[in-house]
């Protein structure tokens, strides 16, 4: 084998280490995630290139005056009022960034009806942040969500 | 001299709103196949399909350039399940597209899904555009179903959408 061909195929193996480490920085947002208000509980999936999170557990699951299942009842798109709180998507469209940091994407505040720019930093493996702001990243408000340890059975 | 410049200025707007009336045309999905890998547990589950379409190829097919294409709704969704399984196992249907250079967006939901039905017909969000997901190309319809309880055989579910596009 000569050294060129040596030489070609080494650049590629580094390539190829160097695409699959990215990738697994950025699926290590992929989990479930509980707020630090811990009324819900988020799970992370990566669905295409994208990253989303919903919700797959609400500390009160029913509507406390028709006793039925939480819906999206503050939607301002009306004929979306009756999707189901648990499994909603509210973190939506995540790309990873690099440094720790997914950008790029959206939280949805079902309390208001309200969808935010939003930046998720892993500050380390179990602690995400989680900025919600409108229009630049200086004016918003952070909130921490804790990865769920789930027990090994 | 000044309102006959004014009157043929608005004669001739109203010639041009005229020549630019909308036309429609659909695009129909029929039994596309919603995967997902069991087991799955009690609550909402997700099943996904890619889907390509080539937009240059659609709008030609309506005499129009993919340029043209002002907007596209999805005017029907209907769920069924694959033979021999059942759609009591859920408790509710929403779908959403999903893309990735576009924002993904809520387009369809049933809930709560009626009992002992073959199909579940979802209601259409009237005001969700999906056009930037036609203009990509390729997109995720993302089917999220809501099971009673958990189940360890593999669901298959089918879809049958019908997308309006105005240009």
């Amino acid at each position: 084998m000569n050294l060129f061909l040596k030489s070609t195929l080494a650049l590629l193996f580094f390539a190829l280490n160097l695409g699959l480490s990215a990738q697994a920085d950025a699926d290590r947002l992929l989990g479930v995630w509980e707020p630090s208000n811990g009324k819900a509980r988020v799970k992370i999936e990566k669905i295409g290139p994208k990253y989303y999170g919903k919700i797959v557990w609400l500390r009160e699951p029913l509507d406390p005056k028709s006793q039925q299942p939480k819906t999206d009842k503050n939607n301002p798109d009306e004929a979306l009022r009756s999707v189901p709180l648990k499994g909603y998507r509210l973190l939506k469209d995540f790309t990873y960034s690099g440094n720790n940091a997914w950008a790029e994407g959206s939280i949805y505040d079902p309390e208001n009806g309200s969808t935010y720019s939003c930046t998720i930093t892993m500050k380390d493996p179990n602690t995400l942040d989680i900025r919600g702001y409108i229009g630049i990243s200086t004016f918003g408000r952070t909130d921490v969500w804790k990865r769920l340890q789930i027990p090994a059975k | 001299m000044k309102q006959l410049a004014l009157f043929l200025s608005a004669a001739l707007f109203l010639t041009m709103g005229c020549n630019t009336s909308s036309k429609t045309s659909s695009y129909t999905l029929s039994d596309v196949v919603f995967e997902s890998a069991g087991p799955y547990f009690e609550g909402a589950n997700t099943f996904t399909l890619s889907h390509t379409i080539d937009p240059s190829l659609l709008a030609d097919s309506a005499g129009f350039s993919k340029e043209r294409i002002a907007s596209v709704r999805l005017r029907s969704a209907v769920i069924s399940p694959a033979p021999g399984q059942s759609l009591d196992l859920f408790r509710s249907f929403s779908l959403a597209l999903m893309g990735n250079a576009s924002e993904s967006l809520t387009a369809a939901v049933l809930n709560p899904l009626p009992a002992n039905t073959g199909q579940a017909k979802l209601g259409v969000s009237a005001e969700s555009d999906l056009k930037a997901f036609f203009s990509e190309g390729t997109f995720y319809l993302v089917l999220d179903a809501d099971l009673k309880a958990d189940h360890e055989e593999t669901l298959t579910l089918l879809g049958n959408l019908v997308f309006e596009i105005t240009y």
